[in-house]
């Protein structure tokens, strides 16, 4: 239970952080925890206390629980995902700051926000 | 060798493997790279009519991986629905290829075409995927690869846009897959078919909290009111062939998802009126915000959220006649949208501001394309000889038809007066493109008119065959509704 407590803390807090701070660099740290929170969320969902991994290395030793492996493959997926979309908005964080020599989300509006 | 050939998987491994061909030959030159997404989407054409007979006469073709049967493997698959939008998908993927290989930037460079290819592949894997999480995945693909495609000129207003659009696609794909994740944790499973099978016996309270996740990831990316607001400013700002491509498939792709998700995943036994009256709210918002637009691209983006919106409430309006009228319009408004971007662009290419004011003129210097954007423009509108108002037409039928049974009468008003409102701002820009002035321009760039041509062509083909076109819709609609027969399809392993 605290697992998923605490998961749904993370993307709360990454949630205030994107749609309340105004510093760009901050907006993705928003974002970040925000995955991180979902990732771990799935993770928990596939967690069975005491279990170990679902590896079957003799026909013999079949483990009594074992944790649900498909979540975690998943999270594995979705972190590479996450990862190559903060590296890209980290990017444009980059070039838009090139452009306007600020990162405050107020000064930089070109466009209707 | 035939059989081989008609293996859905191709559909992404060919592309995929172009895309790794051209990062190799990039190192060596340059120059070719921008060819090979011309051939690559060719051959995806060449692979989906290979396909097409099986489609047409088995209703759907499937492909697993590892060899094993699904519920233990990945596998994909090409009702009649994903034919019809894959097979757009590519054409659309084809035609634009052609138009950057011409649309000549000292910028697009080689890595442009190759994030082009990567566009293409995975909207097509998003509408040939036969399991939930891949659904996710391609959606992320899709994602990513717009994102940079809209920054790709990395002026100031682009790559605002683009983090715009990555911010609230970032959290569309989070809001997914922990939709995704809600379902797995209560069927064990993530293929389509299986889950499908397993959550007939859920109460509906059961279904909602996941669906909405989904439903609200996906609704970003289709463009859906109130979470479109990235929309106006990511698709003017990318490169013209790429808006035209977002236009024109990516936010349909979008709601063919949410399509398949709402019918064949969660099965919701009423009409969905709130549906109905989400697409009605988006088409009032695309029309009427694209009336007061001053920069052209920005108009045929505002209109693309209006076109999805009247897409959206078609589909979801009633049964087999209106999901039929809709797919009608989803082929009009990706054809002609695209030709309209495509066109635009080269006029913005030449004049070098996307305000509509300063086109002023150009249709007496540039004739082919102002030709081609008054057919484009006629047949979205719906005016006679053009495939649009055979489609508008169908729509209006479908609605009156039905509306002894479910009371959507009133829905034929808003859909006349927004056609209406929407020509209105169309020959607007046809008016301002005929009114003389002493400005002169250079003439036309006749290359990069040639993919415009392209699709039109294939819109004028099924603007002479609108009966057929309409038979093979109904029984796409038919198939769609079909959600044992795919179940049955899937999980039995034909």
């Amino acid at each position: 239970m605290i697992y998923y407590a605490s998961s749904l803390l993370l993307i709360g807090i990454g949630l205030y952080a994107l749609i309340i701070k105004k510093n760009l660099i901050k907006v993705l740290i928003g974002l970040d925890l925000i995955e991180t929170g979902a990732n771990m969320l799935i993770v928990s969902i596939g967690f069975v206390k005491g279990g170990t991994a679902p590896i079957f290395s003799k026909e013999w030793l079949v483990p009594p629980l074992f944790v649900d492996a498909i979540p975690q493959a998943l999270t594995l997926t979705s972190i590479v995902i996450g990862a190559s979309q903060l590296a890209l908005a980290a990017a444009f964080v980059v070039v838009l700051y090139k452009h306007y020599g600020t990162l405050d989300i107020r000064k930089i509006r070109s466009l209707k926000w | 060798m035939v059989e081989e050939l008609t293996n859905p998987i191709l559909l992404v491994a060919l592309p995929l493997f172009f895309v790794f061909l051209s990062v190799i030959i990039a190192s060596f030159n340059k120059k070719i790279v921008k060819y090979i997404p011309v051939v690559s989407f060719a051959a995806n054409l060449l692979v989906l009519i290979s396909l097409s007979s099986k489609v047409l006469s088995q209703g759907i073709v499937l492909s697993f991986t590892a060899g094993l049967k699904p519920s233990l493997s990945i596998n994909l698959a090409v009702d009649k629905l994903s034919f019809l939008l894959a097979f757009l998908t590519n054409f659309l993927a084809f035609a634009i290829s052609i138009y950057n290989v011409f649309y000549i930037k000292e910028r697009l460079e080689d890595k442009f075409h190759i994030l082009f290819m990567i566009l293409g592949l995975s909207t097509t894997w998003l509408i040939i995927t036969g399991d939930l999480f891949n659904l996710f995945v391609a959606f992320e693909i899709v994602s990513v690869s717009s994102f940079s495609l809209v920054a790709f000129t990395r002026e100031k207003e682009s790559v605002e846009a683009g983090f715009k659009y990555l911010v609230l696609g970032n959290l569309a794909g989070v809001l997914l897959l922990i939709g995704v994740i809600l379902v797995y944790t209560s069927t064990g499973t993530l293929n389509i078919a299986d889950i499908a099978l397993k959550i007939s016996s859920f109460t509906l309270s059961q279904k909602v909290i996941p669906f909405l996740f989904i439903f609200t990831g996906l609704a970003v990316e289709g463009a859906l009111f109130p979470l479109n607001s990235w929309l106006p400013d990511a698709h003017p700002s990318a490169p013209s062939g790429i808006s035209a491509f977002l236009s024109g498939i990516v936010t349909t792709s979008a709601i063919y998802g949410i399509v398949r998700v709402v019918i064949t995943v969660f099965n919701f036994p009423v009409v969905p009126l709130a549906f109905v009256i989400l697409g009605l709210v988006t088409l009032i918002y695309g029309e009427i915000a694209a009336f007061y637009q001053k920069d052209i691209k920005r108009m045929l983006a505002f209109s693309t959220i209006g076109q999805t919106g009247l897409i959206f409430l078609t589909f979801f309006a009633g049964g087999e006649p209106s999901i039929s009228a809709s797919l009608m319009q989803v082929l009009n408004h990706s054809l002609s949208k695209a030709i309209l971007f495509l066109v635009a662009g080269s006029m913005v290419l030449k004049v070098g501001s996307r305000d509509i004011e300063g086109l002023k003129g150009l249709g007496f210097k540039m004739r082919g394309s102002a030709v081609v954007f008054i057919v484009a423009v006629l047949s979205l509108v719906g005016i006679p000889p053009f495939f649009g108002f055979f489609s508008k037409v169908n729509i209006l039928t479908s609605l009156l038809s039905e509306s002894e049974t479910s009371s959507l009468l009133f829905l034929v008003i808003p859909i006349l007066f927004f056609s209406i409102i929407e020509a209105a701002y169309f020959f607007k820009v046809i008016k301002i493109l005929f009114t003389r002035t002493r400005d002169t321009y250079p003439s036309e760039n006749y290359r990069l008119l040639l993919p415009a041509l392209i699709i039109l062509a294939a819109l004028i083909l099924i603007s002479a065959f609108p009966n057929q076109v309409l038979a093979f819709m109904k029984e796409t609609a038919h198939n769609i509704l079909q959600r044992d027969f795919y179940i049955r399809s899937v999980i039995g392993g034909i």
